[in-house]
């Protein structure tokens, strides 16, 4: 850029079109959405990186006061139909998919650290390894 | 319904100042500042962000003071002074942190903002010429994921600016 020139557009701030309504507070994200009757959805994510699901015993829950539906991996109605797919460079993509149904695979990580995750997931005596 | 409800599920009743309006609540004991102003006052410009006191998206003002409202038992705040994001604005009017930070891209997603722009509040209430070093340790505890504070920090020197330069003697207070 020559020495001196100035310019009127670019270099220069401009106000975004929901720029007041950020700052005021008028914004509506998806928490801030109250609906009539509406329901509310907890996610229960495994305590574990890497991990199989032997089972998931909904019934306590299902018989909670309130609770209309618990919903697991195995219940979908499509197999690895949908669940969400994650980005991940895992292996296997198929595998990665399973979360809540077989697998539990931590992601976001490349693969070896996966692979450590793994076997902290199945030997806890190497947890400091990661 | 449940019978036996333990003693903390009760209702309480409590009177207290939202932005300047003396405001009469019912609510679950249990409930924080946070959920009371989101829930039974509909002042959803506060955010729900972490609840563990990490954020910063949920501070407000009480009693001038920028607080978390997320670890704020609604309980304690009996005949209180509450400020939010949506009491900043005045008669209709933009205030000059406001203005600035939408001027200058200090608001990105917008999920930090309202509780940046009322800790910066404090802070220039404080220190209406701050400088760089006092805008970072005021704004320390708000964590933003979008704007890389470079924005928000050159928002609120520029709000300074204009506050200094528009009303000198309102920002004194």
């Amino acid at each position: 850029m020559k020495q001196g020139r100035t310019f009127s557009v670019v270099g220069r701030p401009r106000r975004r079109v929901d720029g007041r309504a950020k700052v005021t507070g008028q914004t509506r994200f998806a928490d801030d959405i109250v609906l009539p009757r509406m329901l509310y959805c907890k996610l229960l994510r495994s305590p574990h990186p890497h991990a199989r699901v032997k089972r998931i015993d909904g019934s306590r829950a299902e018989a909670h006061p309130g609770v209309h539906l618990v919903l697991t991996g195995t219940t979908m109605p499509i197999e690895f139909g949908i669940l969400p797919v994650s980005a991940s460079r895992t292996p296997s993509a198929a595998a990665a998919r399973v979360v809540s149904m077989r697998l539990i695979r931590a992601w976001g990580c490349g693969e070896r650290s996966s692979l450590q995750c793994s076997m902290r997931g199945s030997d806890t005596s190497s947890a400091n390894r990661v | 319904m449940s019978g036996g409800a333990a003693e903390f599920r009760d209702k309480l009743r409590m009177k207290l100042r939202v932005n300047g309006e003396p405001v009469d609540v019912v609510f679950d004991g249990y409930k924080t500042l946070l959920e009371v102003l989101r829930e039974e006052l509909a002042l959803t410009g506060t955010k729900h962000g972490c609840e563990l006191g990490e954020c910063g998206a949920c501070a407000v003002l009480l009693d001038g003071q920028p607080v978390l409202s997320c670890l704020t038992l609604a309980a304690e705040c009996d005949g209180r002074d509450v400020e939010t994001v949506e009491g900043m604005l005045q008669d209709g009017k933009l205030h000059p942190l406001q203005e600035a930070f939408a001027d200058l891209g200090g608001s990105q997603c917008g999920y930090c903002t309202p509780g940046i722009l009322v800790t910066a509040k404090a802070l220039l209430e404080r220190h209406p010429d701050p400088t760089r070093a006092q805008i970072k340790e005021a704004l320390s505890g708000n964590l933003c994921r979008c704007t890389g504070y470079q924005q928000i920090y050159e928002s609120v020197e520029e709000a300074a600016r204009r506050a200094r330069d528009r009303e000198p003697s309102e920002t004194a207070r």
